[in-house]
């Protein structure tokens, strides 16, 4: 009963990590896979959080990967210039851009939807001007180098066994948490704020929260990206990858765990398979009307609404699932 | 003892309410009727601090909590349920109840993303609890969607997630409208034992013989004035009364 519960938190859980292991059995010999499976991760990792304060906090951000950013810098900084391990600068690449967002949170989640999305874009053109003016510092337009190499061994394999292990935890956190009393009163803060307040619930508090945790994730994304890629540069986690990651969570399912990474696969498959910028940005833009129309908690979903249907019997229509609770009331107050 | 006293507010022109003072006691249920507009609902928003009254005061216990935002008045004991149905139509009915817990969860944040046992424990309580809720108020299918509800037992949920907050002060905003007899049988016997706990409710409703025969105070409200204020019995009474409601009879 206990493990049918537990499995029960964490299918989504379960169908990752059947994934990643036909993935790595795939994999054997034809090591490039290993490459599009990190993309497919450093983005998913980026997006699951997105995916809690979003979906479920209703807190839009155009800067998830600006949060990205700041934790690659932090540790190509530390690595390269103050010669602190991978390990080392791992703390940092996740507080830095945490604590962060926490302090700038208070002011600007304050605003409504379209307000906060126009601020969190300008919080991504300061940071990336930042960065670009920060010359030797930051390495300027050019970019760093330099870095050491990831921690998880000098096989590919290993590099993607860490990244998915990052994510598989995100995942996981993700679940337990949208379960908790902190969970159900961030929906509820999502739904109604009048009324999370007055179930009390501190409104500027658990946004602030979220958004923070949600950085500190990105951070940890960034720590990965800029030491799997050993060079990090103001384009390479700018603005483009923050509305990629925000395309992806609404396309594969913004309330779902595992919807970011439906979106990545989609988003880099389709990235690879396209001939031109042109012809993604038409197949992109189509996408995310049909999905915003069809689909509003994205592809995700579909796994649910086939359940539903299949659950109702044939021929009793859409009242079928309402259970018999006219007979009981009947017995138990007659 | 929760007490509003010289409450005034006005929307732009409009009176909602006009000096209007209110208390109710540890375990005993007011009434409060009047017609449409009387400001009724204006009055629990001033209690639970989603409107700040122009004019006046309001004490829990002889604390002044006038300035106190809503979560702070929620987390002393003062529960609410709302006029029109607020519960997520797409959460389940299970779920719609443990949203009431958030006043009293002590789950951390890292707890709550790691799942640690205490959480588990607090978590499977409360679910226990809400379970217990659902069977009180008899809500059938804890799984079922909120939005599958009928409107009434929505009401009766609203009601149960409020209980569920442990508040040591009710005020609900008509939980009954639209209910018929068999579930008015249920709010009421419940709400009886919840006041016998000790827990003081304040009841807005507009059939009168509910209220008459549920409540051991009634405060009349018209126009943001208090018409009348008293005992069933001397409400029952009141000439104006009478006059306006009770003599056109009520169902
Ligand atoms: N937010 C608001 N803005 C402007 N006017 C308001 C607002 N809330 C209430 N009012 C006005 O205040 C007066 C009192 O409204 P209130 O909702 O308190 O009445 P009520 O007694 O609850 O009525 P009902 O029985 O219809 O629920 C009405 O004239 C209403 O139009
Ligand atoms: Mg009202």
């Amino acid at each position: 009963m206990r493990t049918f519960t537990v499995l029960g938190r964490h299918r989504n859980l379960l169908a990752y990590a059947v994934v990643i292991g036909i993935v790595i059995s795939v994999a054997q010999g034809r090591e490039s896979i290993y490459d599009v499976g990190v993309s497919i991760l450093v983005f998913g990792l980026m997006g699951i959080p997105l995916a809690l304060m979003y979906g479920h906090g209703g807190i839009i951000s155009l800067c998830q990967a600006s949060f990205a950013a700041l934790g690659g810098y932090a540790t190509s900084i530390l690595t390269v210039s103050h010669g602190w391990s991978a390990w080392e600068a791992l703390a940092p690449s996740i507080l830095v851009p945490g604590v962060i967002a926490y302090l700038i949170s208070r002011p600007i989640l304050r605003l409504p939807e379209l307000s906060l999305a126009l601020t969190t874009i300008a919080l991504a053109q300061l940071w990336y001007g930042l960065v670009a003016l920060g010359g030797d510092r930051t390495g300027g337009h050019v970019g760093l180098y330099g870095m050491p190499a990831l921690p998880f061994g000098d096989e590919q394999l290993g590099g993607f066994l860490g990244i998915a292990v990052l994510v598989a935890a995100a995942i996981w956190a993700f679940e337990n948490y949208v379960r908790s009393a902190r969970g159900r009163a961030l929906n509820a803060i999502r739904i109604d704020p009048i009324l999370a307040r007055s179930v009390g619930a501190d409104v500027a508090r658990e946004r602030a929260l979220v958004f923070g945790v949600a950085a500190g994730v990105a951070g940890l994304a960034g720590w990965y990206f800029s030491l799997y890629v050993g060079f990090l540069s103001p384009d390479s986690l700018s603005f483009t990858q923050s509305f990629a990651v925000l395309f992806m969570v609404v396309i594969g399912g913004r309330r779902s765990s595992i919807g970011p990474l439906i979106g990545s696969t989609v988003y880099i498959l389709a990235g690879d398979l396209l001939p031109g910028g042109v012809a993604q940005g038409v197949v992109f833009g189509a996408m995310l009307v049909a999905v915003l129309l069809l689909l509003p908690d994205g592809l995700a979903s579909l796994g649910g609404i086939v359940r539903r249907v299949r659950r109702r019997p044939p021929g009793s229509g859409s009242a079928a699932p309402r259970d018999p609770a006219p007979a009981k009331r009947e017995r138990a107050h007659a | 003892m929760l007490s509003a006293r010289g409450i005034a507010v006005a929307f732009g022109g409009v009176k909602a309410l006009d000096v209007v003072d209110v208390e109710v006691g540890p375990g005993s249920i007011v009434g409060m009727v009047g017609p449409n507009g009387a400001g009724k609902s204006t009055l629990f928003n001033c209690l639970t601090g989603v409107v700040s009254p122009d004019a006046g005061t309001v004490e829990l216990d002889g604390k002044d909590i006038t300035r106190w935002p809503t979560e702070r008045r929620a987390r002393v004991g003062i529960g609410r349920t709302f006029q029109t149905a607020r519960a997520d139509p797409n959460s389940t009915v299970c779920d719609a109840i443990m949203t009431g817990f958030t006043v009293s969860t002590r789950q951390c944040m890292l707890g709550a993303f790691l799942s640690s046992p205490g959480v588990r424990a607090e978590e499977k309580q409360f679910k226990a609890r809400a379970l217990a809720l659902v069977d009180t108020f008899d809500l059938g299918n804890p799984d079922a969607l909120v939005g599958e509800l009928p409107a009434p037992h929505r009401r009766l949920l609203e009601v149960a997630r409020t209980l569920a907050g442990d508040a040591k002060y009710l005020l609900l905003d008509e939980p009954a409208a639209g209910m018929d007899s068999l579930d008015r049988q249920i709010l009421s016997k419940v709400l009886r034992q919840v006041a016998d706990r000790g827990i003081g409710i304040v009841l807005v409703e507009h059939n009168f013989g509910f209220v008459l025969s549920l409540c051991d105070e009634v405060t009349v409200l018209a126009s943001g004035k208090v018409v009348a204020q008293g005992t069933p019995e001397h409400i029952r009474e009141h000439p104006e009364i009478v006059r306006v409601y009770l003599g056109q009879g009520t169902p």
